[in-house]
């Protein structure tokens, strides 16, 4: 990934953009690190937020006139913050141990003019850049500070001129033979602070204020802090003196200054939903510790994280987008070493909310999208990602689960009923129902084609795979005349619209909404709650079809709070369940748990990821095809293994019984029948291990001899058909069935062994 | 990888189904991803045929084969 994709992705993701009371503070005191702190009862740290951002911190902190106030989120509900007071407090609190930082000395001299907190500032300021600072200053030697406001003492004020002076800040008094113009003389660079009014009585120095650099009629002079404000007289000596240094490097007065100032955050807070609170009154002596406490608990602690609050895999990795990113964009520079991302990168479910969601549109979809394309193509994908999922893909355009007919008795087809590989492995029963369906109201010309539509090798990043299945599937499709693909499955119409645009596709559901669906007896009344599939989110018009259809049944369905554009996927989307089984389940857990209900969705996938987590669920078609006995929520998930054999079973059904082939079909090479029981199944369904291969492999046992006799009359036998060695444990029963006690796999290779042929 | 077959001893009453002999460790080298490890497995002694066991296979080789996925 280039350097730029990753900046114009970061710039979309505002959750790092400060809280509006750090950017609308003249000076960006952190009030949300400080309430955080303060509601925790953790003063000393608020002070240490205190002394980093303020200067004269004994003095600012009381006396801070709070213009973060205005942007302060909380205002809209009840009323901004009172950070003034909190400062308060924490100076009252305790003492500010500010740590002595030794600057190295420039050689650099500057000259600050008056001795209001502008020109203090400035007089700081500079001796933290390493210039010989010194303040000429009136006779009051500082008590004009004291005049401030009564909350000032003459200690405070002392304490914050000692630092000054310890600091090496030389002050002198002011006599009359003090001019800016000999200043500029005899300094390297001058601050005059203009809340002095000793100083405002140089016309010179008020004349020709430049807002940005401060710079006066005077070369090298610069003033400021004419202002009633103490925070903006603060900031002016900041600038004033920042100015100065740029002004000593010869460096643009002007540029990139923007963010000096107040200025408007980018960030995003989502404050719907947030109860209105009061602010803690201030009492005219400041507030106590509870108070404090109080106050700033009623801080929001401004951030955005909208994506992250909505989608489980966010919340897997601890961030939000923006620092994803920049792991992702380190990812995929390593050259030696681990990628510690590659995890995160095959976990999204590439399901888009993210995206719809956020202010900035912000798309975790298309970066990990880009990423797995990347890793693929620079070889660097970890095989066991998704190797079961593009196998999967390649078993269903494989003859024995693919098919594509005209309709019977049809030399041509209008239409070509699509079901794609979920609905057909899942629920072979209504595929073959809504076949027979759609050619009774289509009224002929309906043909049926059943392979993979892509969508395993597109989310895996298999550019080469995608285009391939592709091209294969458009000369497919020509030889058929190009006719409208009536799509079950809003995935495969996902890929059509994005990687096939050619393919003219409507969505069964439409198709259903316009010719009509079967008159069936109601079979439940019970509420259900609709779930889109997060391929739908980008359909409105399968949304809409879909409801009208949830009408004429006589289920009274529920909304889910988040759904529509804004739904979530079931776990499967992305291969998150091929990649990551533990977080997928979580995944459908949490979506199960929007609502009590019983849920109604209508993606075969979805219906059997939520049924797995325990999740009555029905499929709409279930709902228009019943099955001859019983309620559709209680149909048990379907297997990897059984979804396979479904879909075989499925084509050799249909040609034999619809297109009258039988005797073109081969030999059904598979015979060989296992017995297992529950807790075995469930076991190598975990390891993903098909009863088909286990077969293969005790087939390869058996007809070699090459297996290994274990002492209770079981047998383990070996196959490596491609990059996974299987082993299975067996034992052949009198009846010729096998009976099987465990199966295990795994990727590294034995050398020396030939275990390729069957 | 080598001290993971340590109970090895329920593989010596394991037997080659075509020789009838006893399994006997061997040093096997198995590789993944360029990678290279020897190992000693349970095979038989006089035609070589071998298995992996299957507390190796779900234990540290899959723990190996991720960290060198993501390597
Ligand atoms: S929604 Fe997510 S990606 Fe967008 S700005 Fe907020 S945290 Fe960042
Ligand atoms: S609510 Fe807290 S973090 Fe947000 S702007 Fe106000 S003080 Fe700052
Ligand atoms: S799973 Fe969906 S919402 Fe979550 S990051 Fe991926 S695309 Fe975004
Ligand atoms: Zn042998």
């Amino acid at each position: 990934m280039e350097k730029k994709t990753l900046v114009e992705f970061e710039n979309r993701c505002v959750q790092e953009e400060p809280p509006g009371c750090r950017a609308a503070c003249p000076l960006h005191l952190d009030g949300r690190a400080l309430c955080e702190a303060a509601a925790k009862g953790r003063f000393d740290e608020g002070r240490k937020i205190i002394q980093k951002t303020l200067p004269l911190p004994g003095i600012l902190s009381r006396i801070c006139d709070g213009p973060c106030r205005e942007a302060c989120l909380r205002q809209e509900k009840g009323g901004a913050v009172e950070l003034g007071a909190l400062e308060r407090f924490c100076a009252d609190e305790g003492p500010f141990r500010r740590p002595r930082i030794l600057v190295p000395k420039t050689g650099r001299t500057a000259a600050v003019l008056g001795g209001g907190i502008s020109s203090l500032t400035a007089a700081l300021d500079g001796a933290g850049k390493g210039y010989s600072v010194t303040v000429f200053r009136g006779e009051t030697g500082g008590r004009e500070l004291l005049s401030l406001s009564p909350v000032l003492t003459e200690e405070m004020v002392e304490e914050e001129l000692e630092w000054m002076e310890n600091l090496g800040v030389l002050f002198l008094p002011w006599d009359a033979s003090v001019t800016p113009e000999g200043l500029a003389g005899r300094f390297d660079a001058v601050y005059a602070g203009l809340d002095d009014p000793l100083c405002r009585s140089f016309p010179e120095l008020m004349e020709r204020e430049d807002p940005v650099s401060l710079e006066t009629a005077v070369p090298g002079v610069f003033a400021g802090g004419n202002t009633p404000s103490f925070i903006f007289r603060a900031a002016a000596g900041r600038r004033g003196m920042k100015s100065a240094e740029r002004f000593l490097q010869g460096a643009s007065l002007t540029s990139s200054r923007e963010k000096e100032g107040p200025y408007a955050t980018r960030l995003f807070t989502n404050i719907e939903g947030i109860e209105p609170a009061p602010p803690v009154p201030v009492p005219p002596k400041g507030y106590t510790r509870d108070e404090a406490v109080r106050e700033a608990g009623r801080c929001l602690l401004c951030e955005c994280m909208e994506c992250v609050k909505s989608c489980v895999f966010l919340q897997k990795y601890g961030g939000y987008p923006k620092k994803y990113a920049r792991e992702i964009y380190n990812n995929l520079s390593v050259i030696q070493g681990t990628r510690l991302a590659n995890g995160m990168i095959n976990s999204c479910t590439l399901c888009g909310r993210c995206e719809r969601i956020c202010p900035g549109g912000f798309s975790m979809r298309d970066l990990c999208l880009t990423a797995r394309q990347e890793m693929v193509s620079q070889q660097k994908m970890p095989p066991s990602a998704h190797d079961f999922a593009l196998e999967d893909m390649a078993f269903g355009n494989s003859p024995e689960a693919s098919l594509l007919r005209h309709e019977p008795g049809h030399s041509r087809s209008a239409f070509l009923f699509f079901p794609g590989c979920r609905l057909a492995g899942i629920s072979p029963r209504t595929t073959e129902s809504v076949y027979g369906h759609l050619r009774k109201v289509l009224g002929g010309e309906v043909g049926f084609w059943l392979r993979c539509c892509g969508a395993p090798a597109r989310w895996a990043g298999c550019r080469k795979e995608l285009e391939k299945a592709g091209k294969e599937f458009l000369d497919q499709w020509r030889s058929m005349g190009s006719p409208v693909v009536i799509a079950a499955c809003t995935s495969c119409l996902e890929v059509f619209r994005k990687e096939l645009p050619e393919i003219r596709a409507v969505s069964l559901w439409s198709v259903l909404q316009e010719k009509g669906v079967p008159e069936t007896a109601p079979i439940r009344s019970v509420p259900a709650a609709l779930h889109d599939p997060c391929t739908a989110a980008e359909l409105p018009e399968v949304r809409a079809a879909v409801r009208d259809l949830v009408s004429r049944t006589k289920v009274p369905a529920e909304e889910l709070p988040l759904t529509g554009e804004l739904t979530s996927c079931c776990g499967f989307g992305g291969l998150q369940e091929c990649a990551n089984p533990a977080l997928a389940a979580e995944t459908a857990k949490e979506r199960c748990g929007e609502s009590p209900s019983d849920f109604l969705v209508y993606c075969a996938m979805c219906r059997d990821l939520f049924a797995r987590t325990g999740k009555r669920t029905m499929h709409l078609l279930d709902l228009f095809f019943p099955p001859s006995d019983g309620d559709p929520g209680d149909l048990p998930p379907v297997s990897w293994s059984d979804q396979r054999e479904n879909r075989a079973a499925l084509v050799r059904d249909l040609r034999k019984y619809l297109w009258k082939e039988e005797e073109k079909m081969e030999a059904d090479r598979d015979a060989l029948s296992l017995v297992m029981d529950k807790g075995t199944e469930k076991l190598l369904e975990s390891r993903r291990i098909l009863a088909g291969t286990v077969r293969r492999v005790i087939r390869n046992g058996e007809v070699s001899g090459r297996k290994i006799a274990r002492p209770d009359g079981t047998f383990i036998a070996g196959l490596k058909p491609a990059a996974v060695t299987y082993w299975v444990v067996y034992r052949p029963r009198e009846d010729g069935t096998f009976e099987v006690f465990s199966a295990w796999s795994h990727r590294m290779e034995v050398k020396g062994r030939e275990e390729g042929a069957p | 990888m080598n001290e993971l077959i340590k109970s090895f001893e329920k593989y010596g009453e394991y037997r080659c189904a075509s020789c009838g002999c006893a399994l006997e460790l061997k040093k096997t080298d198995i590789t993944y991803l360029g990678s290279v490890f020897a190992i000693e497995l349970p095979a038989c002694p006089s035609c070589g045929m071998l298995f992996v066991p299957e507390e190796l296979a779900t234990g540290k080789m899959l723990e190996v084969e991720k960290i060198l996925e993501d390597k």
